[in-house]
C-alpha cells in the first residue's frame, strides 16, 4: 500500500512542478517578449544609423528583405528618402570563416555602390585581436570603396585590404562579409534594370 | 565529405570544447587524475552527448519550435539530458559493471557537465541539421576526450614528482591546463 | 546563524570556486572582464537564492527518490527567467554571456547547495546560503575577471588606465590566462584561506 502511494504522490509531485514552472514561465514569456522585442529593434537602428554614417532623411523597413548571395543568407535594408528613391542600402551578411565561427556584420552602401561603413552584429572572435575589426583603424580603409575599384581579399591573398596583425583568419572573413554585401548590391542592380 | 572532416578537425582541436570553449570543466578537473577513468568517461560522455544531440535536435525542431515555446529549451534539454544519463547508467550497471563501479560519482555528474547542455544549444545556434548535430555533437566529444587523457597523463607522471606544496593539487591542475590550452592555440587557422 | 561566520565561509574558506571548485565553465569563460564576472556572478546569484528558497519550502513535500528531477526543474525554471529578463533589461550583458546564461542550470554550485543545505534546513537560512554563496562567486569572479582585464586590456571596469598605444599582456584575456590566472588566483586563495582557518 505504502509503495503504490508513493509512486502515485512521485508523479503528482512531479506533474505539479513541471505544470507551475510551464505556467510561470509562459508568463514571464509574455511580459518579457516586448521589451526584448524593442531592444533588438533598438540595436538594429543603432547599427543602420552608423553604417550608413551621414546620410540623412532616410526611412527604412521594419523588417528586411531576405535573400542569398554567395551561398549565404543574406539580409537588407533599403534606405529611401522621402520621394521613395533608394539612398543607401544597409545590408547584414555573414563573415564566414572567423576565427571562432560565422559573424553577423552590417555593411552600408550609398546609392552608387560605395562604403560608406561597416558594423559588427555579433562576433566570438578574439578579444584584442580578431574584435579588432570593431577598431577605427581597420575600418577606415573601407570607406569608399565598391566592387569594382578594388581586389576583394587581405593583402596576403594579393589583395588590397590591410588584414589585422595577428587575426588573419577575422581579417579575411571580415573582407568577405564585405564583398558579399557588394556583390548582392551588383545583383540587386542588375534585377532592377531588368 | 570535406565539409564533415573539417567540421570534425575543428571541434577536436580547433575549437575544442575544453580549451577554447570553456565548457565541460567540472568533471575535467575531477576525472583526470588517471588514464584510466579519464579513459572511460571519455567513453561515456562520448555516449551521452552524440545521443544527446540527436535528441535534443528533434526536440528542438518538432517539438518547441512548432509549438514557438523556445523559451523552454533550456527546462527541456536539461531534462532530456538527465533521463539519457540515468538511462547510460542503467545499461553500463548491466553491460560494464566495473567500469560503472570506476566511475563512481561522476556518472550521474555527466549531467552536470556543461559541454552536454553547452554543446547541444551551440547545436540549435548553428543551425545544423540532424546529421551535422550528431556528427558535431560526437567530434566535441572526442575533443573532450583528448583534452582529459591528455591531461591525465600529465597529472599521473606529477604524481611522481615534487611539486611545491603551494601548487600541490587544484593550482597546478588549472596551470598545467592552461600551458595546454596555450598549445591548443597552435592550432588555430588550420581549418581555413 | 551567524552572518559573519557565513560570509567568511563562502568568501574566503569554502569559496564555491577556488574553495570547492565547482562552477568553473562560466568561471573561465566569462571573466574577461569585471563587468562580466559580475554580471555572471549576480545572475547565478539570483538563479541560487531561488532555487534555494523553493527546494527549501518545497522539502517536505519532493520524494526523495526524484529529487535531482525535481532540483533540477526548478533551477531551470529560474535560470530561463534570469535568460529572459536579462535579454529585456541588460541586453548588451545577455548578448556578451550568451550561452552561460543557459548553463546557469548546470552550474554544479546551484544544485550543490540544493542537494546539501536547502533541502534539509529551513526557509530562511536557505534563503541566507543562496545569497552568501552565490556572493562568493561573484567575488571570486570578480577578483578573476579584473586581474585579467588589468593586465589584458588595461582597464577595470572599463575605464581605461593606461593608454591605447600601450601593449597589453593579451594572453590574460584569452583561454591560457584564464586557466593560469585561476590557478595563481588558487594559490592565494588557499594561503588566505588557511590564515583565516589558523585564527579559529
Amino acid at each position: 500500500m505504502a509503495k503504490e502511494e508513493s509512486a502515485l504522490k512521485v508523479i503528482i509531485v512531479l506533474v505539479l512542478i513541471a505544470f507551475f514552472s510551464a505556467f510561470l514561465l509562459a508568463y514571464v514569456n509574455k511580459v518579457t517578449s516586448g521589451p526584448i522585442e524593442a531592444n533588438k529593434k533598438a540595436e538594429t537602428k543603432k547599427a543602420i544609423g552608423i553604417v550608413l554614417g551621414d546620410l540623412k532623411d532616410y526611412t527604412f523597413p521594419e523588417n528586411p528583405e531576405e535573400t542569398e548571395i554567395d551561398n549565404s543568407p543574406v539580409k537588407y535594408f533599403l534606405a529611401k528618402s522621402s520621394d521613395s528613391s533608394i539612398v543607401g542600402y544597409a545590408i547584414v551578411v555573414k563573415g564566414p570563416n572567423g576565427f571562432s565561427s560565422d559573424f553577423d556584420m552590417m555593411v552600408g552602401l550609398d546609392v552608387n555602390g560605395k562604403i560608406i561603413d561597416t558594423y559588427v552584429l555579433d562576433h566570438k572572435e578574439t578579444p584584442g585581436l580578431g574584435d579588432g575589426m570593431k577598431n577605427e583603424g581597420f575600418k577606415k580603409q573601407f570607406r569608399g570603396r565598391t566592387l569594382d575599384n578594388t581586389k576583394w581579399s587581405v593583402k596576403k591573398d594579393g589583395g588590397d585590404i590591410d588584414a589585422l596583425t595577428a587575426a588573419t583568419i577575422t581579417s579575411r572573413a571580415f573582407t568577405h562579409g564585405v564583398y558579399r554585401a557588394l556583390l548582392l548590391y551588383k545583383k540587386l542592380k542588375e534585377e532592377s534594370n531588368v | 565529405m570535406a565539409q564533415y572532416i573539417l567540421l570534425i578537425i575543428g571541434a577536436i582541436f580547433v575549437n575544442n570544447v575544453v580549451f577554447t570553449k570553456f565548457l565541460g570543466i567540472c568533471p575535467y578537473m575531477g576525472v583526470s587524475k588517471k588514464i584510466d577513468t579519464a579513459i572511460g568517461m571519455t567513453m561515456a560522455v562520448t555516449f551521452v552527448l552524440t545521443l544527446a544531440g540527436a535528441i535534443t535536435y528533434i526536440v528542438q525542431n518538432f517539438v518547441l519550435v512548432p509549438m514557438d515555446i523556445t523559451y523552454l529549451q533550456t527546462i527541456v534539454f536539461i531534462l532530456v539530458i538527465a533521463s539519457l544519463v540515468q538511462f547510460v547508467e542503467i545499461v553500463m550497471k548491466k553491460v560494464a559493471p566495473a567500469l560503472y563501479k570506476a566511475l563512481g560519482i561522476f556518472l550521474p555528474l555527466i549531467t552536470t557537465n556543461c559541454a552536454i547542455l553547452g554543446v547541444a544549444i551551440l547545436s540549435v545556434q548553428s543551425k545544423f541539421n540532424f546529421l551535422l548535430t550528431v556528427i558535431f555533437s560526437f567530434a566535441s566529444a572526442l575533443g573532450f576526450g583528448v583534452a582529459l587523457i591528455l591531461f591525465a597523463g600529465i597529472r599521473e607522471a606529477l604524481d611522481t614528482r615534487d611539486v611545491p606544496k603551494v601548487f600541490a593539487g587544484s593550482p597546478i591542475a588549472m596551470i598545467i591546463a592552461g600551458i595546454l590550452a596555450l598549445a591548443f592555440m597552435g592550432f588555430s587557422g588550420m581549418v581555413k | 546563524m551567524n552572518l559573519i561566520e557565513k560570509f567568511k565561509k563562502t568568501f574566503f574558506i569554502e569559496n564555491p570556486v577556488t574553495g570547492l571548485l565547482l562552477g568553473l565553465c562560466p568561471t573561465l569563460a566569462v571573466t574577461s572582464s569585471a563587468e562580466n564576472g559580475i554580471g555572471m556572478g549576480l545572475a547565478t546569484t539570483f538563479v541560487l537564492v531561488g532555487s534555494n528558497l523553493v527546494v527549501s519550502i518545497l522539502k517536505n513535500v519532493i520524494p526523495n527518490r526524484v529529487r535531482i528531477p525535481a532540483f533540477i526543474v526548478v533551477i531551470a525554471t529560474f535560470v530561463t527567467i534570469v535568460d529572459m529578463g536579462l535579454q529585456a533589461t541588460f541586453f548588451e550583458l545577455h548578448k556578451t554571456l550568451g550561452l552561460f546564461i543557459p548553463l546557469i542550470v548546470v552550474n554544479c554550485i546551484i544544485l550543490g547547495r540544493a542537494e546539501a543545505f536547502a533541502s534539509k534546513n529551513g526557509v530562511w537560512d536557505s534563503f541566507i546560503d543562496g545569497f552568501a554563496n552565490g556572493l562568493g562567486f561573484t567575488f571570486a569572479l570578480f577578483i578573476l575577471g579584473s586581474i585579467r582585464e588589468i593586465f589584458g586590456s588595461g582597464a577595470i571596469l572599463g575605464f581605461k588606465f593606461w593608454p591605447e598605444e600601450y601593449r597589453t599582456i593579451l594572453v590574460f584575456v584569452l583561454a591560457p590566462g584564464a586557466f593560469l590566472t585561476l590557478g595563481f588566483m588558487l594559490v592565494g586563495m588557499n594561503k588566505i584561506s588557511k590564515v583565516l582557518q589558523g585564527d579559529k
